[in-house]
């Protein structure tokens, strides 16, 4: 379908558009974004349709004929992140919607993410994804460097440098990987067991995969980063782009090596228990809120690579929600805070308080967010991270304690966000202004995500679970 | 078109334009520009098609030396298109130079040119001769002290390059019964017992070549002369006179090393001893050309610095006995070097006071975004980030040294593997520290401001050199993109077609 191709290059077609319209007037940018995210999600509702049964999967056109890098796929595990993605970026367009330095360019490169990302979820041939892997890397630097704050110069240095990193081990997995198996398609690599040397080959990609996650003690790139960057840089950082390590090693690491993978788990397992309660714990003593949103985002991805390592139909799945859920939470979360920024020039707690008064409707939205990042049953954060602590326990029995504290340690710093901002004395936050429309419809959007996938994840998990099942052998699906 | 129609149409243009560019030299004042523009048009026509008929590979061997088709017509117009890009690049005070300097980029043109176009060790020594005597003269065209100093260096080294290398010819004339052709060389040494002068030989070629390249440890002269020269002079000579020296190597490797079925370390295995030979310069030439160019401040310098380790990337290839790789890496990197190197001229321009240091270049980027745009782009491609071009070049020398380290089995063999996955582990951490020097340019571009006042030219009274200057390298960057997204459209096998050696 030539449709999927264009869900890649219709925010690409859109990008110079936006660049060059802000020579004639600087507000038009940014309605060139916003179309060029709604186009994409148009495309992306028309072809979705078609993924919605089980176990069907759509191919891209556009070269079909001779090329063997451009190889496009759709089907139910690159559904939900296809949806984030253009619900995130669609996020950070109405975030960065006042963005007054260079709006052409800043517009330009968000879209430009969008076509990168789109592709690292639709990618069937090996080539492709890593291309579109790495090329994620330079718009993201020039929107932490160039429209970040003070220190930004430093963190769009240290993401560049970690995340590049990670992608030289994986370009040496994915020469590998093609090399044994003689086929550039991930699905056909899949399909054929995998490669030869399986623990090599998994630990090769693992490595790119778990920089991205991250994966403490690989994460030190993500707090600067998310903290340096511009409102829409960090949406995006911690919404979409974190999303694919956790995509990476579902869709390539595990299937491609699956004895590498038996060999890993409780590796992969210590690895997430460790993110979660570090994360959690560092999150806790804080006192910038944004630091804080971002430290809790290595826990809630420590989850993540918890569940992939239990390795069951059920907490794989629980693996997507959890992600899904987090890129909802966390870009909701950056959106708030900077929101706040925006109107009071600081980010420290301590400068808050009685906001529940002052702006009582960001108050509710970013109690819902923060109640849901803490895993409150009936919101998205949830159903994710509950499954995977009982097939954690099943895999790995009572081992899996210390995650829990992980949970514990959620509800205490989610709460004290809350206790310093939302309540409390009104201290020099009296003058801010409340969330205006526009910033309320969309903040309404996503609380409306959370409740329905807090109540009904198997929307999500659904699509999902047959593409697990055949993508880890010997998986018996057991629900 | 035959085989001599593609050589002449090919070489033919170059000699036109050193001819044509030497004669305005004497009839018109020094400022005219009209020899060198009308030099620049034959260059890059006869760039053009030598591109296309390599990609087209009606490919042949010319009077028993000369080889036309696939790869060496293609960079053999390569050559001349950056020749051509590189005297366009032109602006300010490097105007004076330019006069005398375009003769000697077309003559160099045509040997480079030459050089990846033979067969024959004797026809490689008289091009590479072409190329040095012109190269030399373009280093000194500054005529200030410290280019007086690189271009001694430049000499001595190239004198000594020439020495080693007819030195080796020596150990092969008396068994080759006359001729000296690169498969001719490979039989005799390879049947030489005992084998020890055979692979001196070898050596002493081989080190002769990476001399030229720039690969390490031959690589003193290189920093200073890329640092020193008129910045046309720099870019010709990093990138157009490159690329030519490293096919010509990778010929030299393809036809004159024969295939064995199995490759081995053991002393009468020339395939094996090649290997190891061309791995040590790769591994030396990627350490020393990645951490010398972390530590330099000034920006020609670290770019020399840089274009060390990209020669040791395409040694990676070659290792590997994948020619066509290390072919197709350093003509991404000439491309790419061309433009970061032409640059140099026009920030100089731009910011007349300007220290040459890459913090000095803060702003630059927003100020003058075209420019700013394509040398980041540059950048990018050489630091190997898709989907611009410079990331095929490094995907096919991983990808062959990968190659090779996987299909090495057995004990003689293990050991052999385990030297490529050193390899494959060098070139990595190699990649990863380049970015880190790539990336504090398109820092200091975009992100930082200038911290003192500086006196920028308003870019409304940009001298119309500088303008045209822009347009080059802004086509250059653009090339970079296009070709990068080639492989997307019609495939690898297509995009790679032009860069196979047909012999």
């Amino acid at each position: 379908m030539l449709l999927l191709d264009m869900l890649i290059l219709l925010p690409l077609a859109f990008a110079p558009l936006a660049w060059v319209s802000s020579r004639l007037n600087h507000r038009w940018p940014r309605f060139f974004a916003l179309a060029g995210v709604i186009c994409q999600g148009a495309a992306l509702a028309v072809v979705a349709s078609s993924v919605t049964s089980a176990g069907s999967v759509v191919r891209g056109a556009i070269f079909a004929g001779g090329s063997t890098i451009w190889m496009t796929v759709m089907d139910g595990l690159s559904l939900p992140f296809l949806v984030l993605a253009v619900a995130i970026g669609s996020l950070a367009v109405v975030a960065s919607w006042n963005v007054t330095k260079a709006p052409g360019s800043h517009h330009a490169l968000l879209l430009i993410l969008q076509g990168a990302l789109a592709a690292v979820f639709l990618a069937d041939s090996l080539v492709l994804f890593y291309i579109a892997w790495e090329s994620v890397l330079i718009p993201m630097f020039f929107l932490i460097g160039g429209w970040g704050s003070s220190n930004s110069r430093r963190a769009a240095m240290k993401f560049l440098l970690f995340t590049f990193a990670g992608g030289a081990v994986l370009l040496v997995g994915v020469i590998v990987a093609i090399i044994q198996t003689g086929s550039l398609l991930i699905s056909e690599i899949s399909a054929a067991g995998g490669v030869t040397t399986p623990v090599m080959v998994f630990w090769l990609l693992a490595a790119g995969f778990l920089v991205k996650l991250p994966v403490v003690p690989l994460h030190t790139w993500l707090p600067d980063a998310h903290t340096e960057a511009p409102t829409a840089g960090s949406i995006v950082l911690a919404g979409v782009l974190l999303k694919m390590g956790g995509y990476g090693l579902i869709r390539v690491a595990v299937p491609f090596a699956p004895e590498g993978f038996e060999g890993a788990r409780v590796a992969l397992a210590i690895l997430g228990v460790v993110g979660i309660i570090w994360g959690a714990a560092t999150a806790l003593v804080q006192s910038d809120l944004k630091r804080l949103v971002a430290y809790s985002s290595v826990a809630h991805m420590g989850f993540v690579a918890l569940a992939i390592a239990v390795g069951t139909a059920a907490s794989v799945s629980a693996a997507v929600v959890t992600m899904v859920s987090h890129g909802i939470v966390a870009g909701l979360l950056f959106f708030l805070v900077g929101a706040l920024y925006e109107r009071a020039h600081t980010r420290e707690i301590s400068s808050f308080g009685g906001l529940g008064v002052v702006a009582p409707r960001w108050s509710v939205v970013f109690v819902i967010a923060s109640l849901a990042s803490a895993g409150l049953p009936g919101l998205s954060g949830f159903p994710g991270e509950y499954v995977t602590l009982i097939e954690g326990f099943r895999a790995f029995s009572w081992w899996i304690v210390p995650a829990g504290v992980g949970v514990v340690l959620a509800a205490a710093y989610n709460l004290r966000a809350i206790a310093g901002t939302v309540q409390g004395t009104r201290g020099s936050s009296s003058g801010i202004l409340d969330l205006s429309t526009r910033e309320t419809s969309v903040s309404a959007a996503c609380v409306v995500a959370i409740v329905v996938l807090g109540v009904a994840p198997h929307i999500v998990s659904s699509t999902v679970v047959p593409v697990i099942i055949s993508l880890f052998p010997g998986m018996n699906g057991g629900l | 078109m035959t085989p001599n129609a593609l050589f002449w149409l090919t070489f033919g243009p170059y000699l036109a334009a050193a001819i044509v560019s030497l004669t305005a030299d004497a009839v018109f004042r020094r400022e005219s520009s009209a020899g060198t523009i009308s030099a620049a048009l034959l260059l890059g026509a006869g760039g053009v098609v030598g591109l296309v008929g390599g990609w087209m590979s009606s490919s042949g061997i010319l009077h028993g030396v000369l080889v036309v088709g696939g790869a060496h017509s293609t960079v053999s117009g390569l050559i001349g298109i950056l020749a051509a890009a590189s005297l366009l690049s032109v602006s300010g005070a490097q105007r004076v130079r330019l006069a005398q300097g375009a003769p000697l980029v077309a003559l160099a043109s045509f040997g480079a040119g030459l050089s990846a176009s033979t067969n024959d060790l004797v026809m490689l020594l008289i091009a590479l001769e072409i190329v040095a005597v012109c190269a030399y003269a373009l280093v000194v065209l500054s005529r200030d002290k410290r280019s007086a100093e690189a271009g001694l260096k430049y000499y001595i080294q190239g004198a000594i390059a020439t020495g080693l290398f007819v030195l080796g010819l020596a150990v092969i004339v008396p068994f080759a019964g006359g001729s000296l052709t690169y498969a001719m060389a490979g039989q005799v040494v390879s049947s030489l017992a005992p084998a020890t002068p055979g692979l001196v030989a070898v050596l002493l070629i081989v080190a002769a070549l990476l001399l030229k390249a720039g690969a390490a440890p031959f690589h003193w002269w290189a920093p200073d002369v890329y640092e020193t020269a008129p910045p046309f002079a720099s870019a010709f000579l990093a990138g157009a006179v490159k690329l030519g020296v490293i096919t010509a190597v990778g010929t030299l490797v393809y036809v004159g090393v024969p295939i064995e079925s199995t490759i081995t370390l053991a002393g009468d295995s020339l395939r094996g001893n090649v290997a190891v030979v061309l791995a040590v310069f790769a591994v030396m030439s990627i350490v020393i050309g990645s951490f010398g160019a972390l530590a330099q401040s000034s920006y020609a310098r670290m770019l020399g610095y840089a274009g060390i380790a990209q020669v040791g990337y395409a040694l990676v290839a070659l290792a590997a006995m994948n020619p066509t790789a290390s072919i197709v890496l350093i003509a991404t990197y000439a491309v790419a070097a061309t433009v970061t190197f032409s640059a140099v001229g026009v920030f100089a321009v731009l910011r007349p006071r300007w220290d040459g240091s890459v913090s000095g270049l803060a702003g630059m980027g927003r100020a003058h975004p075209v420019l700013g745009v394509s040398v980041s782009l540059a950048l990018v491609s050489l630091a190997g980030i898709p989907p611009l071009v410079g990331f095929w070049g490094k995907f096919q020398a991983f990808g062959a040294a990968i190659l090779a380290a996987l299909s090495l089995e057995g004990a003689q063999g293990g050991l052999l593997a385990l030297m490529y996955w050193a390899l494959i582990a060098t070139a990595v951490l190699g990649s990863i520290v380049s970015l880190a020097y790539y990336g504090s340019v398109i820092r200091a571009l975009f992100f930082d401001s200038e911290s003192e006042v500086v006196i920028e030219v308003n870019p409304v009274d940009n001298p119309s050199d500088v303008k045209r200057a822009t347009v080059v390298i802004a086509s250059l960057a653009a090339l970079l993109t296009l070709a990068g997204a080639m492989p997307f459209v019609f495939g690898l096998a297509v995009a790679l077609q032009g860069f196979l050696l047909r012999l």
